[in-house]
Order: structure tokens, then sequence, then C-alpha cells
């Protein structure tokens, strides 16, 4: 039960950092990236080649990191005159290039079976000491990324960033150039899901292509939509409370003896209606608080 | 220093002009008013020079310099066009003090500054408020924040869309003085829309009136003023006296 705790934390502050990068381009800035998980894989996929590489695993992080980050920079120059619309959907269908790059060019990425084997983080511990170790240094990472938003969301750029969501007009009239605006973002937002997905896969010692399916971006989205989007300890408080149903629902098998075959849909199931629920029951909870206020003040 | 536009063809869905080889000339340190009535193509005039809208044919100048090759968020630092739509022109959620800022990015962080505590002077209804939300303005503030921060780079053209709408008969006065202040103290010429003809006309000094994406009538603001079909047809003057 406290292994399954701490993994259940864990995988909360990873996908509370992917979850935080999210909120930051798609809350913050109005960005619909709906393949936020390529992202987060090109991190991940990252590390992976790299450790096995023989780099050390801080230094494999960085260079996920790097490598989301231009990655992200590629999806904010990608169409850079589509509209929000269509961007967003370039976004999905980006995605799931990177998947297929994931599935197919075996000789890099391992092809269908992924890169295991990796030395994980805190090789020397084990059991619980090590499981404890991950959870601080994740959870510092989490600290770390959610406090950069928080921080660049107070910044001048941050301001723009938000006229850029509500007003793109008058933030290119007042003489701001949002397409580089729209890069930046998405760099630094690359650079935060790509250390998520690196932070992944030093925590399982594993990444396959699965991971990269399109239902995980919507899971991250499901996150961010729940803590309220805009707001950062919302993401985070999303992440946990979706991580723990993802990660719960395999143990109701246990209890109501469920086939588990099952349990896949299941999950699908409950965080489907979870986000329902939360659309019908609180949908002002749903919209940045900012954004309403906006709307209010309209005739 | 002069702003003009040349035979301009403009709009917003293919083979549809709005505008239809429209022509408008602003002199340094003029005031001219577009006048005409609802949907004759105003805001899109606006919107071409500012270049939200690109032109199909035709030219927009301003000091010589033809627009077309200036990216639209270049065109307040290279070229000191700035301009206040009609409407959303400010952003609820930050401070006045905030809002300013937005408009003084490209401003040297020394000199930005010195600017925005001098706006805040010229400005004292807005000064007092600095740290208040900028939705927690009335209407009136509100605009007279929107032509603060527009300023705050020390743009050479000001463009205006209906900047009086909504005010009540006191404020629109007070509003059509203070443009005329702006001119006088900030050198810039302004370009504004309006419906209020009457008011708008008298701070003026020449006005245009556009029917259908052209040119209708143009004169000094007194000859518009006195032209009787152009005071009928558009200005809604009202019945005649
Ligand atoms: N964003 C837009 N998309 C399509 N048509 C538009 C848009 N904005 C204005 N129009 C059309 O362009 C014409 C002129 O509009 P506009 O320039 O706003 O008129 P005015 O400001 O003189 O009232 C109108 O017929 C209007 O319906
Ligand atoms: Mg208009």
């Amino acid at each position: 039960m406290l292994e399954f705790c701490l993994h259940v934390l864990i995988m909360s502050a990873i996908f509370g950092i992917a979850a935080v990068s999210l909120n930051l381009q798609a809350g913050t800035s109005g960005l619909l990236n709906f393949g936020q998980i390529a992202l987060f894989g090109i991190g991940a996929y990252a590390v992976a080649i790299l450790t096995r590489a023989g780099l050390p695993w801080p230094a494999a992080l960085l260079a996920g990191m790097a490598a989301a980050a231009l990655g992200g920079f590629a999806i904010g120059r990608l169409g850079r005159d589509l509209a929000a619309e269509y961007w967003a959907l370039a976004t999905l269908a980006v995605a799931e290039l990177v998947r297929l790059v994931a599935l197919n060019e075996d000789w890099l990425t391992g092809g269908p079976q992924g890169i295991g084997g990796i030395t994980g983080l805190f090789p020397g511990l084990d059991g619980p000491a090590r499981a404890l170790a991950t959870l601080a240094l994740a959870a510092a990472l989490l600290l770390a990324t959610a406090l950069t938003a928080r921080r660049l969301g107070e910044t001048q750029f941050g301001r723009v960033l938000r006229l850029m969501r509500e007003n793109p007009d008058l933030a290119t009239a007042l003489g701001h150039d949002i397409v580089a605006c729209k890069v930046k973002v998405l760099a630094i937002g690359g650079a935060m899901a790509g250390l998520a997905g690196g932070l992944y896969t030093l925590y399982l010692a594993f990444i396959g292509p699965d991971q990269l399916l399109p239902f995980e971006t919507f899971l991250i989205w499901t996150m961010v939509v729940l803590g309220g989007l805009g707001n950062v300890a919302g993401a985070v408080v999303g992440a946990l409370l979706v991580t723990t149903l993802y990660a719960g629902i395999p143990f109701l098998k246990d209890i109501v003896a469920l086939p588990s075959d099952l349990t896949g849909s299941l999950r699908v199931f409950a965080i489907g209606s979870i986000v329902l629920a939360a659309l019908m029951l609180k949908p002002q909870g749903l919209v940045p608080e900012r954004l309403r206020r906006l709307h209010a003040q309209r005739p | 220093m002069t702003l003009s536009v040349h035979e301009v063809r403009a709009g917003y869905v293919p083979d549809a002009d709005i505008l239809n080889g429209l022509s408008v000339t602003v002199e340094p340190g003029e005031i001219v008013t577009i006048l005409g009535p609802n949907g004759s193509g105003k805001s899109t005039l606006l919107k071409t020079v500012v270049g939200q809208l690109r032109p199909r044919a035709g030219r927009v100048v301003a000091d010589g310099r033809d627009l077309a090759g200036i990216p639209v968020h270049r065109r307040i630092r290279d070229c000191g066009v700035a301009y206040v739509p009609q409407l959303d022109n400010i952003f609820g959620p930050l401070t006045i003090r905030e809002n300013l800022e937005l408009g003084g990015q490209f401003v040297e962080p020394a000199a930005r500054k010195a600017r925005l505590e001098q706006l805040l002077e010229h400005y004292p209804n807005l000064g007092r408020k600095a740290g208040a939300r900028a939705d927690s303005l009335s209407g009136g503030e509100r605009q007279m924040l929107a032509l603060a921060r527009a300023l705050m780079p020390g743009p050479r053209h000001l463009l205006l869309d209906e900047p009086s709408a909504g005010l009540s008969p006191l404020m629109m006065d007070e509003l059509f003085a203070h443009i005329r202040r702006i001119r006088d103290r900030e050198g810039v010429s302004v370009l504004m829309v309006e419906q209020n003809a009457a008011e708008s006309l008298e701070v003026s000094d020449r006005a245009y009136v556009l029917v259908m994406g052209r040119v209708h009538r143009e004169g000094t603001a007194q000859e518009i003023l006195e032209d009787e079909t152009v005071g009928h047809l558009y200005l809604g003057a009202g019945p005649v006296h």
C-alpha cells in the first residue's frame, strides 16, 4: 500500500509538471496544443537514448529538455499563419507523427518494444528508500516548474501572453510580435514537458510508443481543465486527482473481481465521466477566472 | 509626417471589396474625421492602415514609407502608427499601470518609466487609480486609458475608432477637447472614425464622408458641417432646423 501511494505521488508529480506546462500554453497563452504528449515523448526518448549511451541522468535530463524545447519551437513555427483551430489540429497530427517515428525507427527507438533496461534514478538505493528519493526529486522539480510558470505569468511577458490569449489583434497593434511569443511559450512549455517525459523514463526505466498515444494528451488536458485553466496550483491538483484515479482503477479488480481486460476501458470511461460531470456541474470552474470576468463585463 | 491611403481596395472575404479604391490623406498635426453610415467601411479603413487587413490594391504610406512591407507588429515601432480599436481596447484584468506598460514595450526602460509617470500626470483620473484593475474604470476613463496607452511609445499618427461611442454628452465634449489637446501637446496627427458628427467636426480640421467604401465627400470640417446633403443623409444631424 505504501509502495502504491509512493508510486501514485511520483506519477502525480511527473504529470503535474506536464500539466503545468500545458497550462502555460493553453491556460495562460490560449494555445490549444493537442500534441502535448509529443513534447513529453521527445524528452522521454531523448533521456532513454542518451542514458543508454552512457550519459549520466542529470545531463540526459537537461538534453531531453533541450530536445523537447526544440520540438516546441518547431511546433510553434509550424503553420504560424494558421488560424488557432487549424493549428490545434496540426499539433495533434504532429504528435501522431512523433509516435509513428518512435514505433517504426527501431534502430533509434527500439520500435514497438521501446527502450528498456535503463539505469534508473538512485541505483544505489533500493525499495522504499529509492521511491522516497525519487519522489523528493520529482516533487522538487514540480515545485521549481510551478514556481517558474507562476513567476513567468507575473512578468511583462506573461501579461503579453494573456493579452495575446484574449485579444491578439490588440496585442499586435501595441507592437507585440505574437508569433514570436507563441514560439517562445512552446519552447518553454516544451522544456517543461521534456523534463516530465525524462523523469518518467528514468523512474520506470522504460519508454515505449504506447506512452505517446493521443489518449495521453487527453489525460494531461483533463488534469488542466479539472484544475481550472490558467491556474498553476489547479494544474497540480488536477494531476494528483487524475493520476490517483487512473492508477487506482486497476485495484478495483482485486476488490470487485473485474475481468482485467475491462480495467483499461473502465479507466477511459471513468476519466471521461469526470470531465463530463465537471463540465455539467461546474462549467464556470473550467474557464479561467480572468476570462470570465472579462466576458461578464461585456454588454 | 504624412499618412496617406492611395486608391486602396480591401475586404474580408475573397472577391468582396469593402473599400473600393479609397484615398485619404492626413497631414502632419491634422485632425481628420471619417464619417459615414454604418457598414460603409470606416473601421475597415483603420484596420487596413494598421495592417489587420492587407490591401488588395493601392498603397498605405506613412512618412514616405510604403507600409506593405512592414509587419503588422512593427508598424507602431517603425512607423509610429498607433491604433485604438472601438471595442475591447483595454485589458480589464490588468491594472491601469500594467495596461500602460503594455503599450510601451519597445521604449527604453528608463524612458518608459518617465513617459508612464508623465502620462499619469496628464491623466489625473488614471493616476489616482494606477494600481486598480482597468475593468473597474468607467466608460470615459477606459477610453482615456486606451488613448494614454496608445501615446506611450510617442506615436506620430493616432488612429481612433469611434472614441466617443457610448459616452454621455458631457464626457463626449471632454473627450474631443482632450483629443485636440493631445494633438497640440504631442504633435501627432489624428485620423478618427466618428458617429457623433457635429461634435467631432468641431475639433477636426478636415473630414471625409464614406459611402460603400468610397469617398463620397471631403473637405474642411466647416464645409462638411455645412453641407446639407451630408448633414441629412449621413451625419444623423436630426430634424432640419
Ligand atoms: N471581420 C469581418 N468579416 C467580414 N465582414 C466584415 C468584418 N468586419 C466588417 N465586415 C463588413 O464590412 C463592412 C464594413 O464594415 P465596417 O468597416 O466595420 O463599417 P463601419 O465601421 O463603417 O460601420 C460591413 O458590411 C461589415 O459587415
Ligand atoms: Mg465601425
